[in-house]
């Protein structure tokens, strides 16, 4: 394949594929019958959204993956989604539940910044090193989701319906008001990312090695951690937890071209946005009047698809 | 909250979009005639609805489960009424929504209002805000006499029902206390602030989680075996029958229980009752023979 710096011409595909993520999510929806006045107000700001949404997932999850230098890592490893969960329902408890205008959000940002702070702080810790912390994440998020089952047990079951159905993936509440911020706020936190991609390839030789180039691993740790829980934070506040996309899209778009980070930044948060806004007008689509949650259209149609790609490759290695 | 606020703006903007013609015309046609495409999204609106109207002619739209009267089966679905679909709401050109207070999602609402839908909602939790419905649906339907009949038919059947359980208490003094189940694993029963609740004190029996101020709250079984209750009733939705045969053999594992003993583990088939909506008295003269099967009426 032809190499323009370090993107690839199959790098058109996935600009061409978000292009046409666009047009589908345009078209469709519950009925045919809907005035152009009424897409530009519910459908353009959904895929507004779940374009941002999912730049924001792929973008953190090549994040982590590339400073923890572990594939498994994605954006809810850390824990910080397990905090917003906890925010939101404690957020509904204390009734500014999905009642009011921005649902969820003003409780899950509140437990997912609490948490990153807790791993800010720990990442601050001298001793700490990058295995204790990816750990400490890891344990962070289990008392976060123990602490969110002790509220399902106890709360009213009529709640827990839109609870869970948040916590799958919902971008319904999308519109004109929350989908634009949402998008230039993402763009620029990418953007801030986007300023360490050297960084991230020194990373990838190893700590020493990223030390002996230039690199301050302490310093870029902190703004790893700020910047991914940040991407976090606002990911599952508005949309609860959607799957797949900060795990898988990363290696994807690692696999089909250059894995410098100058590449895989930016196609990363394209092939992400582009692959959450089709998965979203199908879940509107496919059983409508009913929408499925999101995350679950992302995994069950993303992870087969992976499957054969991976399997796909390996054979034509062997051949 | 400041979004919302700037988004009211917008729909302003928005509104000189489409052009100020529209905006008369619709302006106008709410207020000099009777809406004629309604949504109502909750089963229960749907029947107060066609219960004032005399037919449904006016119903655009329902949400799942809407099957009372069976003919309003057939009319096209918005979607379950805890999520009903803005897209397929708007494509059926409603002049007129019915929402429950507490029921209808507030965002969904709110966005309908937002795109210029006249959204009215109404109380359903309490057999009064049930009553108060009537006449606020007749109301924007600007059928209040046929509201206000609708309601004296409620009250009439209700009355007549308050006064049977009071000859059950001359005549028998020691108090039926019953638990009402509504759902089953996890278990759930009718609390103290479900309209439930009120229906068991107009039929002159105790509710056993009558203290628990909640209104459908999720029990420990343990707990309810303390309780021991007289009678346990299950309230089976049309659907989940099987549910409830697998919950009616549980509770008769217990056989100390009370209930068991007397045999008064029922499963009761009534939407009526869990419906807060003309029918209910009917649900709960259903619920009145299931527990009095001696003085049982034939009353509608």
């Amino acid at each position: 394949m032809k190499k323009l710096g370090a993107f690839s011409f199959g790098d058109l595909g996935w600009a061409g594929l978000s292009l046409l993520a666009f047009v589908i999510a345009l078209s469709f929806g519950a009925t045919e019958d809907l005035s152009w006045e009424w897409v530009r107000e519910l459908r353009l700001p959904r895929a507004v959204l779940a374009f941002s949404i999912g730049a924001a997932l792929s973008v953190s999850g090549a994040l982590l993956q590339a400073f923890f230098k572990n594939p498994l890592c994605e954006p809810y490893t850390l824990g910080v989604s397990s905090g917003a969960t906890l925010g939101a329902v404690i957020g509904a408890t204390l009734g500014w539940s999905a009642s009011t205008f921005a649902g969820f959000a003003p409780g899950a940002l509140f437990g997912a910044l609490a948490f990153s702070a807790v791993l800010l702080l720990l990442s601050r810790a001298r001793k700490v090193s990058q295995s204790t912390l990816l750990l400490c994440g890891v344990m962070l998020g289990f008392v976060g989701s123990s602490l969110v089952a002790v509220w399902m047990a106890l709360a009213d079951p009529a709640g827990i319906q839109s609870a869970i159905g948040w916590l799958l993936g919902d971008l319904s509440r999308a519109e004109s008001a929350n989908a634009y911020p949402a998008l230039i706020g993402v763009a620029i936190a990418i953007g801030a990312i986007y300023f360490d991609h050297r960084s991230y390839d020194a990373l990838l030789l190893g700590e020493e090695e990223a030390s002996s180039l230039g690199v301050d691993v302490r310093r870029l740790r902190t703004r790893v951690i700020l910047w991914s829980s940040l991407l976090v934070a606002f990911a599952v506040s508005v949309s609860g937890m959607i799957g797949f996309i900060g795990l898988v899209i990363p290696q994807l778009v690692r696999r089909t071209g250059s894995s410098l980070h100058r590449r895989v930044i930016p196609v990363g948060a394209i092939a992400g946005g582009a692959v959450l806004v089709l998965s979203d007008a199908l879940a509107r689509t496919l059983v409508a009047p009913h929408e499925l949650p999101v995350g679950v259209v992302t995994s069950l149609a993303g992870a087969p698809l992976f499957i054969f790609l991976l399997v796909a490759r390996t054979r034509v290695k062997k051949g | 909250m400041r979004f919302s606020r700037t988004r009211t703006r917008n729909r302003f903007a928005q509104a000189a979009d489409v052009g100020i013609l529209f905006a008369l015309l619709s302006s106008v046609s709410a207020v000099a005639a009777p809406p004629k495409r309604v949504i109502p999204l909750m089963p229960s609106l749907a029947e107060i609805a066609v219960a004032i109207l005399g037919d449904d002619a006016a119903i655009a739209g329902i949400t799942e489960y809407t099957d009372f009267p069976a003919s309003l089966a057939k009319k096209p679905s918005v979607g379950p009424y805890a999520k009903p679909n803005v897209e397929t709401i708007l494509a059926l050109k409603p002049d007129l929504v019915l929402a429950g207070e507490d029921e209808s999602p507030k965002d969904v609402l709110r966005r309908l209002r937002a795109l210029g839908i006249r959204v009215v909602s109404v109380g359903t939790e309490s057999l009064s805000k049930t009553r108060a419905s009537f006449a606020t649906i007749g109301r924007v339907l600007e059928r209040p006499k046929e509201a206000a009949a609708t309601l004296s038919k409620f009250d009439s059947a209700i009355a007549a029902v308050a006064e049977r359980a009071a000859s059950r208490r001359k005549a028998n003094r020691r108090e039926t206390r019953v638990l009402l189940q509504v759902g089953d694993d996890p278990l759930i029963v009718a609390g103290g602030t479900s309209f439930l609740h009120e229906g068991l004190e107009i039929l002159g029996v105790k509710n056993v989680y009558g203290d628990v101020k909640s209104s459908f709250p999720r029990i420990a079984v343990e707990d309810a075996l303390r309780r021991n209750p007289d009678a346990i009733l299950l309230v089976a939705l049309s659907d989940d029958l099987r549910t409830f045969e697998r919950a009616q053999a549980k509770w008769n594992g217990y056989s100390s229980l009370r209930a068991v003993k007397e045999g008064k583990v029922k499963i009761l088939r009534s939407d009526a009752l869990v419906r807060p909506g003309p029918r209910f008295p009917e649900g709960l003269i259903a619920l009145e023979n299931a527990l009095f099967p001696s003085t049982e009426k034939g009353t509608r």
